[in-house]
Formats: C-alpha cells, sequence, structure tokens
C-alpha cells in the first residue's frame, strides 16, 4: 500500500543510484551503488576529495542529472526533474549580473510564476539575517564574493524549501570568509527543521555543520563510511575550538587517508 | 596636475576637431595654389557654397535617404534578431542556415544589388529590400553569438529553479546577448546607409545616392561633396542613436562585469 507523501519521515532517498556519463572512448563511472537517506530536518555532509563524483551526486538530488542505475525518492515520490521544495546552492554565486540583489533573491519565484509580493518578506527578511540588509538594490558586481554567496542563500531558501542542496557553496571563497559563511549557515539552521545536503572536502565544515557525515570513496563515488557528529544542537562557532571537535576531525581524516590508500 | 587638467576637460573632442580644420584648410590652400580644377577637387568653399544653394533639394533627398535607411536598419535588428532566436532555440534550423548566414557574410553582399533591380524593379521596394538584405547579417550573426555566450552555470541555476528552455531564453540568454546585439546593432547602422546609396546609385529617383549619380552626369563636383556631406551626417546621426539607446540600456541593466 502507497504511503502518503506527509507521512515520509524521508526528504529524500537514494537506492542503489549509479551514474556512467557516455563519454568516448571510455564510457565514465562517477558514481557506484549509493543507497542513502535524508531524514525530515536532517544536515547530511557528503565528504571526499575533489573529482570523486560528489557534485554528481548532488545535481542528481537537483533533479538536473539522470540516474543511468538505481533510484531516487523524494518524499517518497520517483524524482524525474527539478522538484519545487528543493533549494540548490552552487559552487559560484550564479547570480545575474543585470538584476538588483532582491531581485536575484526573488529569481526562484519569478520562475515559478509567483507574484513578488507574495515573496518580497520573506526575501528581505532572509536578506536582513543574513547580513546584506542595504543592499537589496545592489548589483552583484559590487558585492564581495562573500557577500554574493550570502544573496545566494537567501535564493535558495526564499520559497522555504524542505531540501537545501548545497555543492561546494564556499569553494571559492577566501579562508576567513569560509569560515564567517560556516557560521552564518549554522546560524540559519538553529531556527529551521529543513533538510540538506552539504557536499565539501572540508572536514571541519562538515563536522560543524552537519548531523551525519558520508565519506564517499574515490571515482566511481560510493559511501565508504558514515558517521554521526556527536554535537548536540544548537551549535556554535566556537564548537570548532574544542578538543573533542578536534578528535571528531582527526578521526575523519584518518578515515579519509585510508580511503585514498584502499 | 595631470588630473585637474582631466577633470576639467571639455566633453567636445577638441584635438579630433582641430586635425578637421587643418586638413581643410590644406585642401583650401591646395586647390587655391595649384589650382586644381573644381570638376576635379572643389575647393571646401564651393562645397559650403553648393550646400547652401542646393539646401531644399538636399534636405529633400536626404529625407528619403534617412528614411529608407533608418526603416531598413529597424527590419533588419527585427529580422535579425529573430533569425538569431529561431536558430537559438531550433537545433535543426541552426544547422541547416548557420553555414550559409556565415557564407553570406563574407560574400560582397553590394555587388548582389543589380539582382534586387531585376527582381523588384526600379525604385523604394528593391532598393529598401537590399538595404535590409545586407544589414540583417550583423545583427543576425551578432546576436545568436550573444545568445550563445549565456553561462552554464546560470543556465543551470535556471534550470534548477525549474525554468524551461523558453525562461532560460528570456532570462538569461536574452540579457547576456545585449552588448553582442548593440555592437551588431552599429555595425548594421552603418551598412544600413551603405545599401541605401548604393541602392540609389543602381534603382532610385529620388534621394543622395541618387543625386550623386545627377550631379556626376552633369559634372557638378562640388555637389558630390555637399551630398555626401549629408550622408556623413546622416550616417552618424543613426549611429549616434544607437550609442545613446545602448547608454540607456546600460545604465537601465548594465553590468560592466
Amino acid at each position: 500500500m502507497p504511503e502518503a507523501p506527509t507521512l515520509i519521515a524521508e526528504a529524500i532517498r537514494f537506492d542503489a543510484v549509479g551514474k556512467t556519463f557516455p563519454t568516448r572512448p571510455v564510457p565514465l563511472r562517477a558514481v557506484e551503488s549509493v543507497s542513502f537517506a535524508v531524514r525530515r530536518g536532517e544536515f547530511v555532509a557528503i565528504l571526499g576529495p575533489s573529482g570523486c563524483g560528489k557534485s554528481t551526486l548532488l545535481m542528481m538530488a537537483a533533479g538536473l542529472e539522470t540516474a543511468t542505475e538505481g533510484r531516487l525518492e523524494r518524499g517518497g515520490v520517483e524524482l524525474v526533474g527539478p522538484h519545487r521544495q528543493t533549494g540548490v546552492m552552487f559552487q559560484d554565486a550564479t547570480l545575474l549580473p543585470w538584476l538588483s540583489v532582491l531581485d536575484n533573491v526573488i529569481f526562484p519565484a519569478t520562475i515559478r510564476r509567483i507574484p513578488r509580493a507574495k515573496v518580497l518578506e520573506v526575501a528581505l527578511r532572509l536578506i536582513e539575517t543574513v547580513g546584506l540588509k542595504g543592499f537589496e538594490n545592489s548589483r552583484p558586481h559590487e558585492l564581495s564574493g562573500g557577500m554574493r554567496q550570502r544573496a545566494a542563500i537567501c535564493r535558495a531558501l526564499v520559497l522555504d524549501p524542505d531540501l537545501i542542496l548545497m555543492d561546494e557553496p564556499f569553494s571559492a571563497l577566501d579562508a576567513i570568509t569560509r569560515d564567517e559563511m560556516g557560521d552564518v549557515l549554522l546560524d540559519l539552521w538553529q531556527h529551521t527543521q529543513k533538510s540538506a545536503i552539504f557536499v565539501t572536502h572540508s572536514i571541519r565544515e562538515a563536522v560543524l555543520l552537519a548531523d551525519r557525515v558520508l565519506v564517499m570513496s574515490r571515482r566511481p563515488a560510493t559511501v565508504a563510511e558514515e558517521l554521526v557528529v556527536p554535537f548536540p544542537r544548537p551549535r556554535t562557532p566556537a564548537l570548532a575550538d574544542s578538543a573533542e571537535f578536534a578528535a571528531v576531525v582527526a578521526h575523519l581524516r584518518g578515515v579519509i587517508a585510508r580511503n585514498m590508500a584502499a | 596636475m595631470s588630473s585637474t587638467t582631466l577633470a576639467v576637460a571639455p566633453r567636445l573632442p577638441w584635438l579630433p576637431l582641430l586635425v578637421g580644420a587643418l586638413v581643410l584648410l590644406a585642401w583650401d590652400l591646395v586647390v587655391r595654389w595649384a589650382s586644381v580644377p573644381q570638376v576635379l577637387l572643389p575647393s571646401p568653399g564651393s562645397v559650403a557654397a553648393s550646400l547652401w544653394q542646393a539646401a531644399p533639394a538636399l534636405a529633400r533627398h536626404a529625407l528619403a535617404t534617412g528614411g529608407a535607411a533608418c526603416g531598413a536598419f529597424l527590419v533588419a535588428m527585427l529580422a535579425g534578431m529573430v533569425l538569431a532566436a529561431a536558430m537559438m532555440l531550433s537545433p535543426l534550423l541552426n544547422r541547416l542556415l548557420y553555414p550559409n548566414l556565415l557564407l553570406f557574410q563574407l560574400l560582397p553582399k553590394v555587388a548582389l544589388g543589380p539582382l534586387f533591380v531585376v527582381w523588384l524593379g526600379i525604385g523604394l521596394p528593391s532598393l529598401f529590400a537590399f538595404a535590409v538584405f545586407v544589414s540583417v547579417f550583423p545583427v543576425a550573426v551578432g546576436a545568436l553569438a550573444g545568445l550563445r555566450a549565456a553561462d552554464p552555470n546560470q543556465l543551470r541555476m535556471c534550470r534548477a529553479a525549474g525554468g524551461s528552455s523558453w525562461q532560460a531564453f528570456w532570462h538569461v540568454r536574452l540579457p547576456t546577448s545585449m552588448p553582442y546585439v548593440f555592437a551588431g546593432a552599429k555595425v548594421a547602422a552603418t551598412m544600413a546607409f551603405t545599401g541605401a546609396t548604393v541602392g540609389e546609385f543602381i534603382s532610385a529617383n529620388a534621394g543622395l545616392g541618387y543625386m550623386v549619380m545627377q550631379a556626376q552626369a552633369r559634372s557638378d563636383t562640388p555637389l558630390i561633396f555637399a551630398a555626401l556631406a549629408v550622408l556623413c551626417v546622416l550616417g552618424a546621426a543613426l549611429y549616434g542613436a544607437v550609442g545613446l539607446v545602448e547608454d540607456a540600456a546600460r545604465r537601465r541593466w548594465g553590468t560592466r562585469r
């Protein structure tokens, strides 16, 4: 008997998902038999070296790539394309340079043909929360890299999605800005019940932000190890300075090293 | 010191104007001292006199040429952009048309003028069609290059938000193409006047090109120069108008990445 979507406790589920790109002469196997689920309200970090196929995994979750094997379920229903209740953040802010910050934040509503007035209040509140108040009418080129990613966070959240997908969203930023953005995200997540998949190659980011960390193998990517982060919420940036935090980071580093050697 | 000079520098391009004035002066002196015959090279003074005497006729013919060129420019802009959009949205159309478009771009299109007379007869229809024909290619090629220059990441972002390929076209590709379209428009503006004038050489009973041919037949070289001067002003005016629209668009949507 099919369950009603509201009773489904999982935001998204990967079921033996694989992806092979038809490259020539040899097809590229990017992802192999990945199975995991993200519970409602859970923040999952996917940790792996660059080029291991973890971005491909996320693009499938976003409905931008199709799985060549297995099946993806979004809220109990098979995922076939971009989902209205999914927000996506990319490696670059990908703001449209001819739109103001506010119009960029509202862009998903424009695409979904939702009246501007309906989302304006939410958009302005988000802009204020991430510290961009006063820049609503600025153009992207007038902002710093960190400010642009803040605007991209607002854009991903503006339609109040229940799942946020983030593909190394801070990888193009300098180290200081990067830590700052982690704090912004941590702060945002204190107040939401949203699920998230956060792809990163920063162990620190993964441990600070996530409830659960999936360590990926080298290509073809598959889940090599899973770690439940033992720190309760709400968390503060100070957590990263504790000895317990350092121990978890060290453990994960060991796991990754073993994986790379294997 | 130099920065203050820059700050108070007037907006008029004094140096080029000075060069122009010097050339006119040299021209005048050469004609005077070498006593060049009027038919070969009239003095600037006699060109000015011709401009003054023929002013009503020049204005009438200028209106004909200006109207034809501006009309042809607008039609070429519209047709070029529609052509580019169609090629962008339909891969089949693109494969059918684009190589031919490039081939036409390489042809000396002006040489095809007489064909238009064969097909459409002497008069406004053939010269108008000819002016559109020569100016449509830079618009189409420029607009297509602009539509294709869209950032793949921005397109992916649009798709992730649930955007259709039509929405990606409207919200991402079209704004990206604007600088390219304006570059094409500037070339088309000059080509429209070239087309209209050449069209008038071979197929008209009005316009500055027609006037030049008439003056040549009468060996009225000062009038040829006068008509050319008016033509220069008209061409510069359309080019300047395109520039103004571009500035306005840049202020409204401008980014200067």
